[in-house]
């Protein structure tokens, strides 16, 4: 086939809001993930080490962004993802400090009249509980993972018809003085967000009689779920990003069988925008995101999901650039043209913390 | 579509994009989203205008919203026509060419134009060699002490990374190109690229490489710069 003919057939192909898959697409284990690998595959370069293993000798008083205290900020912000020890429980909560009997009302009858309402309720009771952005794809086995980081299937009960993905929106101030420790703070609260959210709206869509599975990153995939239930599309740098915020999102979702109504998938023309504009490539720290004028079907590493169409990124670069950190890298969503439609420019470490204790 | 219809879509543009130098909604790429081939005819005729192009902030809304919308066939030949304009503002100019850059060999038919930038000011010489070398202009060699008073001078970091990356993207000419990246490595006054260029000579078997290396991983202001000293050394076989 020459230039001009495969030109002209992978102009028809999408990245997304309609994902091309070819036909070597499989479901995706997260045994293969990079946090799942780090566990076992010895031909990593990063095999058994974890990401905050050279803190150590990494922490740095002399060096903002660097220290004990931006170490100590970034590792808090977990907390409540890391201590909440049901928040992603498939079952329903039960606490032995409940005071009073649990009551059982009759299941909330959703119908074709109401289901417009209750769609809308849910959102926003998500909203209420803190997500910043909520939308309701069908549900589809192919974003579900096949067994998780340990290896064992994962098993998706029958009648789950629906998965609402949830963003919350990451903290601009820090995630503009990537690469830092600092910036860890912005990752850290997302996840610790999302543990309340998806738990607590879990909780609430069993509170009326239906079924929920609330998920961070487990069990399946966060970003297809996000673009097929209409929150943004997939970038050059692989994550979701949004027309508002860019990349600067942190995504959560919740599988349930309460009838809902589906959003719409949305096409602000990311795909070519990406194509076009090459920012995050150029300013990755480890040269992980591709140059390539063109996605396609390339795959770097086994933690790359095959038959997709894309730019793919080399996420054992991104997550080797991770480790010398001493924590996540957000580089890339800082410097996206999105995010800086509402987010800060580079902020370096020391003025983030002059302004802040300034503040106090 | 007939030439009422676009002489309307060219209304509806310019109406919009002044609203947009006034406050920012993106409407303007939601419009060209919707009619990226009349909009790109529009875009590639209006670039002969010289007031449309010395308008800045016009200028600015046309390079964030529209450009990176319009249909293929119009995006490198407006790009093109616009660099061969003499009187370019520079702002624009530096942007054109980045544009450009970016778009590789894709935009071969540019590279007159840009090796006429090449005895510009200093930032339009930068950002030549750079879209010039990522374009892949055949003769690099000549392009190398563009690139490596680049890495030494730009005054933006992500530039001086650029030019990093270019000359060790080629697996030639190191006696030339070394010095220069092994002061950077040493001096660059951003870790960001010091670290960078500390990573590259983790595959670069070169001679001078692991003592520079050995330097940044003892004597490195940064933490960062001296952990990836560290494990360029050992993938080096130190």
């Amino acid at each position: 086939m020459s230039d001009k003919d495969i030109k002209e057939k992978t102009k028809k192909l999408t990245v997304s809001p309609e994902f091309t898959l070819k036909d070597d697409f499989e479901r995706f284990s997260e045994y293969d993930s990079i946090f799942g690998r780090i566990k076992w595959d010895k031909s990593m370069k990063t095999y058994k080490i974890f990401m905050y293993d050279k803190v150590p000798e990494i922490l740095d008083e002399k060096q903002a962004g660097y220290t004990h205290i931006d170490h100590a900020l970034a590792i808090a912000s977990w907390t409540v993802h890391d201590y909440f020890r049901n928040a992603f429980s498939w079952e329903k909560l039960g606490s032995p400090s409940n005071m009073m009997p649990d009551v059982k009302p009759e299941k909330y009858e959703v119908n074709d009249t109401n289901i417009g309402k209750i769609t809308n309720t849910i959102k926003a009771v998500a909203k209420s509980f803190g997500a910043s952005m909520v939308g309701i794809a069908p549900y589809d086995e192919k974003w579900v993972y096949t067994e998780d980081r340990a290896e064992t299937p994962i098993d998706i009960p029958e009648g789950m018809t629906a998965a609402i993905a949830i963003g919350t929106v990451m903290d601009s101030d820090t995630i503009s003085t990537s690469p830092s420790m600092t910036q860890g703070f912005a990752s850290g609260m997302g996840y610790s967000q999302m543990a309340f959210i998806v738990s607590s709206l879990a909780e609430f869509i069993r509170g009326l009689g239906y079924r929920a599975i609330p998920m961070g990153n487990d069990t399946a995939l966060s970003i297809p779920i996000a673009v097929d239930a209409g929150l943004g599309q997939v970038g050059r740098n692989g994550l979701l990003t949004t027309k508002e915020h860019g990349a600067r999102v942190r995504l959560c979702k919740v599988f349930t069988d309460i009838p809902l109504k589906f959003d719409k998938k949305i096409d602000f023309g990311l795909t070519d925008y990406c194509r076009r504009c090459k920012r995050c490539a150029e300013a990755c720290e480890n040269d992980a995101i591709s140059f390539d004028n063109e996605p396609s079907f390339k795959t770097f590493t086994r933690s790359n999901n095959k038959g997709i169409y894309r730019w793919t990124v080399n996420v054992d670069k991104c997550y080797e650039f991770w480790v010398d950190n001493g924590g996540e890298c957000s580089t890339c969503i800082a410097v996206c043209p999105f995010n800086l439609r509402s987010g800060k420019k580079f902020t370096e470490p020391a003025d983030y913390w002059e302004r802040r204790l300034a503040e106090q | 579509m007939n030439n009422i219809e676009l002489v309307k879509i060219e209304k509806e543009l310019f109406n919009l994009i002044e609203q947009e130098i006034v406050k920012k909604e993106y409407l303007v790429e939601e419009f060209v989203h919707k009619y990226p081939y009349e909009v790109g005819k529009i875009i590639y005729k209006q670039v002969q205008n010289n007031s449309f192009v010395k308008n800045i902030l016009m200028f600015s809304v046309v390079i964030k919203q529209v450009l990176p919308h319009i249909a293929d066939e119009f995006y490198i030949p407006t790009l093109t026509k616009l660099i061969k304009q003499e009187d370019l503002e520079l702002r624009i100019r530096y942007q054109t060419i980045q544009l450009l850059g970016w778009r590789g060999n894709e935009a071969k038919e540019a590279i007159p134009f840009l090796l006429r930038n090449l005895e510009e000011n200093v930032s339009l010489k930068q950002i030549s060699a750079i879209a010039l070398a990522k374009i892949g202009y055949e003769k690099f060699d000549e392009l190398v002490p563009y690139l490596l008073s680049t890495l030494k001078n730009a005054k933006v970091y992500n530039t001086r990374m650029n030019a990093a990356r270019l000359l060790v993207s080629h697996e030639s000419n190191w006696q030339e190109k070394l010095p220069g990246l092994i002061d950077a490595l040493e001096k660059d006054p951003d870790f960001r690229v010091r670290q960078k260029i500390a990573r590259y000579f983790g595959e670069i078997n070169e001679e001078g490489v692991k003592e520079a290396l050995l330097k940044a991983y003892n004597e490195d202001s940064h933490p960062i710069v001296r952990t990836v000293a560290k494990t360029s050394l050992v993938d080096l076989g130190d």
